[in-house]
């Protein structure tokens, strides 16, 4: 066998044409990609919603403490209808303006107005 | 990313080059699958065969195999890092090599996985009728050591060239000079006894 004879034999295989493949063959292969097929991915965008009470209680910290808000609530309501002699005291001392000394800080504004002009 | 709006696949498939396919693939084009397959489907079943001794079921199922990893990595294929088909000569021979060794250790302890070895190889009829070429050339192809025949398949059939061989193979470019030339030395000698029946008696292979 000589390297003529060998390659005379490559050509031949070389010439051969491929195998076809079976319409079976590509049909499973055509499935495999298909199922393999990167999806094209949908960002979701946030639905413009509303207002929502669901959300605005998710920002100010779940039910729990909306608890805390609602009884605060109503203590300051409970207060401002029916407020007890302690805060009545103690709102009259507040509201109170005394007499306050007044100091001059700034010398007469007038005078030296007048001394610019004049 | 152009490509995948300026290339509709149906059309200028000749243009498209396979990389550009599997990209388009990867982008969820449908047409693309098809494209491709019908371009490297047949030439490495074709490959496969040969690899296995000519059991084309089993070539069909590597071929597959192939195919399905190569859809897997469609969306992390490199551009520029190698070519597809080099790529998937490269899977198929690995599959072929799995396959070839998983045959000899089933075959080894019990005789009886020996037919289902010799399914692929024409039965004895045929193989006296098909004292051919191609057939006696198969048939010293599967004599070979793997690594001689992958890279002697790949050089004298598929026509790739030495350095796409040394990528699909994993070697250097001198290795697989090597592998191929001791490669066609051996087969030299297995057909050494057939050259009278396939016609290389006197002038040796003319073109006829």
């Amino acid at each position: 066998m000589t390297d003529d004879d060998l390659d005379d034999l490559f050509a031949t295989a070389r010439s051969a044409a491929p195998p076809q493949p079976s319409s079976a063959l590509m049909a499973r292969i055509l499935a495999d990609a298909a199922s393999e097929q990167p999806r094209p991915r949908l960002v979701a965008r946030p639905a413009p919603s509303g207002f929502s009470f669901r959300a605005l209680i998710a920002a100010l910290g779940g039910m729990g403490a909306m608890a805390g808000l609602a009884t605060a609530t109503m203590a300051g309501v409970w207060i401002g209808l029916a407020p007890p002699t302690a805060v009545d005291d103690l709102a009259a001392a507040l509201w109170t303006v005394k007499e306050a000394e007044q100091v001059e800080l700034f010398p007469d504004l007038e005078g030296m107005i007048d001394d610019a002009e004049g | 990313m152009t490509m995948a709006r300026t290339a509709p696949a149906a059309t200028r498939d000749a243009d498209v080059p396979d990389e550009a396919l599997l990209v388009l693939y990867a982008n969820g084009d449908r047409g693309a699958a098809r494209l491709l397959s019908q371009r490297l489907v047949p030439r490495t079943l074709g490959y496969a065969a040969r690899l296995l001794g000519g059991d084309r079921a089993e070539a069909e199922d590597v071929v597959q195999e192939a195919m399905l990893r190569l859809w897997r990595v469609a969306p992390d294929w490199r551009s520029g890092e190698a070519k597809v088909s080099t790529w998937l000569y490269r899977v198929v021979t690995n599959l072929c090599t799995d396959r070839r060794r998983a045959r000899v250790r089933r075959a080894d302890p019990a005789g009886d996985e020996m037919p289902d070895v010799a399914d692929g190889a024409p039965g004895a009829e045929a193989r006296l009728i098909a004292a051919d070429r191609a057939m006696a050339l198969a048939a010293a192809l599967a004599q070979l050591p793997d690594r001689q025949r992958q890279a002697v398949v790949l050089r004298h059939i598929e026509g790739l060239s030495n350095p796409e061989i040394a990528a699909v193979l994993d070697l250097g470019v001198e290795a697989v000079e090597s592998l191929t030339a001791r490669g066609k030395r051996s087969l030299a000698a297995i057909l050494s006894g057939q050259r009278d029946a396939l016609g290389y008696s006197d002038g040796g292979g003319d073109d006829g």
